[in-house]
């Protein structure tokens, strides 16, 4: 079997399981794989063992070994978080040491010195715990196919929650260059349960592979509850802060040993400590944040002081998600609706970290309507429903980039790349014209070069593709990776120490001596220097917090399954759960005010305030598919009368807003809601363009068009920056084939408008009794959707009529 | 098309629609921020957006100098978006056209063609313009001037945005009177806009379509 691995269980007194010794097996044989179990029970050893055991038993590798003149990387180990990348290390070198063995284990991430870096290009550790980025980095480095090209072992860590994003294409693309460099490449994931583990295993070894699947039968014990308010009456209909139940979070969080509070976005985290702090001063000292923004000096000491226990409470975003096990945490606390029902047992999973312990959930709703969810989240979990993670296809920019990445390192052949990105899945469909186009992008930036201009990024030298320039080179080795974010400031101390960053349109509407919020610190803005805000700490209230973009989550369409489900179970004469028996009040006021729809019941409301003239429709499916039915309902508005709708959408329902009144009946609303020519009013009613402008923000940024500047010399690149909505006009303007635009589009249908989803929503709403009714003031239902601040609008009367309008509202005015 | 009339001290100022200042006295033709050359300096390093449509861009003053009776055109600064490239040559060739005019540059911040170039051209420039006694032209604010000159500039990009019933949004380019400094609204159509936030130091004029309104 396994003696290194028998003998270091040995001595640590433990049993291996099932699925490590399944693990260690098929990896001895040589084979690829995906391991798929739950934290805690020891997937990094069923993993770290197997390729141990190859570095000094394999025959093959061992004769392979002997010939080479200095050491090179056997194994890479990728995870998507640098806390994480940390935590591998930690556990693996220890093994080394524990074991008394030569095999060196190294970290490369963003933080990792350039000395370092250079040290270990000199002479390579045997294995490199990395992250995506950073391969991709060393491939755009010289000699970057020489370092990779022993590799027999790539693993690829917390696989679920890479697929879903452009991060896994960055993968993909990696593992795709690593296998042509070592046929004997063997390829590892490890991933969380998904809905699709099938698929996620064909995307990461390829389809020709196989490879063994290896699942751990071990069930994680759970426990989840909704901390309900103590009254209803005084619990507010919307809202996305929760502070409200603040008292009864600080009683669980008294209950427990060491709690992780999760909230969905880094402003709502600031809110949190500072009014925990402010409410509960004791806890100074023993309660920290943590969110991605922080600078890395404060996230190392609060995950340190976690470890060692000193921390009663830490409130923190998406940023404490994955792996890494502090054994102190013994409960945790969600705030607001996770959308998501792996995201919230990844959450539950944080606690109780041991094996066999119950990881202890509480999940706080924001405003009323959203107890509900606790009852939905409940439901979810005992039917073991969990979503899938959907793949990006046909990331062009993704190419872009790495096309652009290898030209940088080692250069291309355009054929060999072509055939080794076919066989990836995101660019299986990629057709050699399409991928003659990415290179014509790139050597002569569009359709044909002009006399005068004097484009050039790649140069074809015999046949291979380079980047002679060595400023280029440089800066797009400062621009690699998938994560788009915008302009960040970073904030300051005065004597230079760094407390993290904040996006720049935040600190750009302070002045100097405004107060903020930021790392759970009362700040005072001094003033601001090129990229940096110079602050010091102060005791003067009134401070505002700063809010970061990204973080909008959209639910999951089984999660919307699992809504569906509790709403129909609010009119069951017995059998309620306790988040139901609770809203009934709730539910009685939206009866009386106006209707409370059965289950084969679609309910509409037609409420006028000062806002206007609001059409709210509640068919449950969840906030991507209402975004969807409410442009194609406002489109087939529209050709019946020109008109301007500004729409909101949530989980539940979504709002037509209209300036001026809509004449609606129950013939009408049935003609609108018909399935016919659905396909037709998809394609040709939906107003995408506005939602493929935003698309387009992150594919600029990942193909190069939207430089960010350089770390510490932002000036000099100023001429070079522009955003990506001009980037997006010029295209549509001068280039409207572009790839790059198209893909926005695609992304659009493939992600926020799925049409087969719309296609089931507007059948089932078909067979439902519609009941239409005209409340004189907003209803339990309308309210949450009514104060939503991000709304689409969908107009098809022509800009100049609109203008017209607005000067007639403003002459009014005047 | 309607214009705006504005007067200072006894000279008339029409703000028209498409983004220029024209004053009939002195047949002069002002307009700030073209920034031409932008898409040719991106490509020139690298970033492979579209080339700029350059005739049709040319066209929207060309088409002013025919209508209107104009002897000087005056660009506000941020004529030509950083160093050389040959959108320039381009520019260039298409003001010989024009040989009856004189074309007058108050250089701006992104302008950083050399001066030996724009001495080959037939485009004077200048750090500031004096068109009489009370108005002067520039890019950026002098500062100090007595109260009764007049300065024009471009520079900000100046916008407004309302919010209007129905929760409609808008978002439109202004010309900004602040004291005696009168802010053009860019006249390039690949620039950004900064949104001035009302208040009552300022008369803010927006352009809606093919018409000014004051707000």
């Amino acid at each position: 079997m396994n003696r290194i691995a028998e003998a270091w269980f040995f001595n640590q007194g433990w049993q291996p399981h099932r699925f490590q010794e399944d693990t260690w097996q098929a990896m001895s044989k040589e084979h690829s794989g995906l391991l798929n179990a739950p934290t805690g029970f020891g997937k990094t050893f069923a993993i770290w063992f197997g390729i141990v055991q190859h570095y000094y038993e394999n025959e093959r590798y061992l004769a392979t070994r002997k010939k080479l003149k200095s050491p090179k990387v056997h194994a890479l180990w990728i995870t998507p978080l640098r806390a994480l990348s940390k935590e591998i290390h930690r556990v693996t070198s220890l093994v080394s040491e524990e074991m008394d063995l030569d095999y060196t284990v190294e970290l490369r991430t963003g933080d990792t010195s350039t000395a370092r870096r250079q040290k270990q290009r000199k002479s390579s550790p045997c294995a490199l715990i990395t992250t995506p980025e950073s391969i991709h980095l060393i491939l755009a480095s010289k000699g970057g196919h020489d370092y990779f090209k022993h590799v027999e072992f790539v693993v690829v860590d917390e696989w679920h929650e890479l697929l879903g994003s452009k991060r896994g294409v960055l993968v993909e693309l990696a593992l795709s260059r690593l296998k042509v460099l070592n046929p004997n490449l063997k390829i590892w994931g490890v991933s969380a349960t998904i809905g699709n583990l099938e698929q996620a295993r064909h995307i990461l070894l390829g389809e020709e592979s196989g490879g063994a699947l290896i699942r751990a039968h071990i069930e994680k014990k759970l426990s989840a509850e909704t901390v309900l308010p103590d009254s209803l009456e005084k619990f507010p209909w919307a809202g996305h802060l929760g502070i409200k139940l603040l008292d009864k979070v600080i009683d669980i969080v008294n209950r427990f040993n060491t709690t992780l509070i999760f909230t969905n976005t880094r402003s709502q985290a600031e809110i949190w400590y500072q009014h925990i702090i402010s409410q509960y001063p004791d806890f100074a000292g023993i309660l920290a944040i943590h969110h991605g923004s922080l600078s890395d000096e404060v996230r190392v000491w609060v995950e340190q002081a976690l470890h060692e226990g000193r921390l009663k409470a830490v409130v923190c975003t998406s940023s404490l998600d994955l792996g890494v096990d502090f054994r102190p945490v013994d409960c945790v606390i969600q705030i607001g609706a996770p959308k998501g029902i792996a995201r919230f047992m990844q959450r539950a999973g944080r606690s109780g970290h041991s094996p066999y312990a119950t990881s202890y959930i509480y999940y706080v709703p924001t405003n009323s309507l959203e107890i509900i969810e606790g009852d939905s989240l409940k439901y979810a979990i005992s039917k073991g429903i969990v979503e899938q993670r959907i793949p990006y296809i046909r990331s062009f920019d993704v190419l872009l980039q790495y096309l652009t990445t290898l030209a940088v390192g080692d250069g291309f052949d355009a054929d060999k790349v072509f055939s080794e990105i076919k066989k990836t899945h995101c660019f299986s469909s990629v057709n050699r014209e399409e991928f003659e186009n990415c290179i014509a992008l790139l050597t002569h930036g569009g359709k044909s070069l002009s006399a005068y201009d004097d484009f050039h990024r790649l140069v074809s030298e015999d046949g291979i593709y380079k980047v002679i320039s060595r400023k280029l080179a440089m800066r797009h080795r400062l621009s690699i990776g998938a994560i788009v974010s915008d302009v960040m400031m970073r904030v300051k101390f005065r004597s230079g120490k760094y407390l993290g960053s904040i996006e720049e349109y935040f600190i750009s509407r302070l002045k100097a001596g405004d107060v903020f919020w930021f790392a759970g610190r009362q700040l005072e803005l001094v003033q601001v220097r090129n990229l940096e805000a110079i602050v010091r700490p102060t005791n003067r209230k009134a401070g505002v917090v700063p809010s970061w973009m990204g973080g909008r989550f959209s639910i999951s369409p089984d999660l919307g399954v699992a809504i569906r489900h509790s709403f129909s179970s609010i009119h069951k004469k017995s059998g309620k759960s306790e988040e139901l028996h609770f809203l009934m009040p709730l539910f009685k006021e939206q009866a009386i005010r106006s209707a409370l729809p059965k289950e084969n019941e679609l309910l509409v409301e037609y409420i006028h305030t000062r806002y206007g003239y609001h059409l709210f429709v509640y068919p449950f499916e969840g906030k991507l598919v209402h975004e969807g039915v409410a442009q194609v309902l406002a489109y087939r508005f529209s050709k019946i009368q020109p008109i301007t709708f500004s729409i909101a959408s949530n989980e539940y329902g979504f709002e037509l807003l209209s300036a001026n009144p809509i004449s609606i009946n129950l013939e009408l609303l049935k003609a609108l809601l018909s399935v016919e020519f659905l396909h037709q009013d998809i394609t040709k009613g939906i107003n995408v363009r506005e939602m493929a402008r935003r698309r387009f923000r992150d594919i600029a940024g990942i193909a190069g068009l939207v430089f960010q500047g350089y770390p510490g010399k932002q000036m000099k690149s100023k001429h070079l920056q522009a955003n990506a909505g001009l980037f997006f006009s010029v295209f549509e303007d001068y280039d409207p084939h572009n790839l790059l635009l198209r893909q926005a589009y695609d992304e659009v249908f493939d992600f926020q408008l799925e049409e087969g989803r719309m296609q089931r929503a507007f059948e089932r709403i078909s067979k439902h009794t519609i009941r239409l009714t005209f409340p004189d003031k907003l209803t339990p239902f309308s309210f949450p959707i009514f104060s939503e601040s991000f709304r689409e609008r969908y107009s098809n009367e022509d800009w100049q009529s609109r203008l017209e309008q607005l000067k007639l509202q403003l002459q009014e005015k005047i | 098309m309607k214009a705006k009339l504005l007067i200072w001290e006894d000279v008339e100022l029409l703000m028209m629609p498409q983004r220029v200042l024209y004053i009939p006295q002195y047949h002069t033709l002002l307009l700030a921020d073209w920034h031409l050359g932008k898409l040719g300096h991106f490509r020139q390093h690298g970033v492979f957006v579209p080339e700029m449509q350059l005739l049709e861009e040319f066209e929207r003053l060309g088409t002013l100098i025919e209508k209107l009776n104009i002897k000087r055109v005056v660009f506000l600064g941020d004529l030509f978006h950083s160093s050389w490239n040959y959108e320039w040559d381009k520019f260039i060739e298409y003001l010989d056209h024009f040989r009856q005019i004189e074309f007058v540059l108050t250089k701006g911040n992104h302008d950083l063609i050399s001066e030996d170039i724009i001495r080959a051209t037939c485009l004077r420039s200048c750090s500031s313009f004096s068109l009489d006694r009370h108005i002067i032209l520039s890019h950026e604010p002098i500062i100090n001037l007595p109260k009764n000159i007049l300065n024009i500039v471009g520079h900000v990009h100046p916008g407004v945005e309302f919010h209007t019933a129905g929760r409609q949004r808008f978002r439109l380019p202004a010309f900004i009177l602040e004291r005696n400094i009168l802010t053009l609204p860019a006249f390039g159509r690949w620039t950004g806009l900064h949104i001035i936030r009302k208040n009552d130091r300022h008369r803010c004029y927006a352009i809606l379509g093919a018409d000014i309104l004051e707000l």
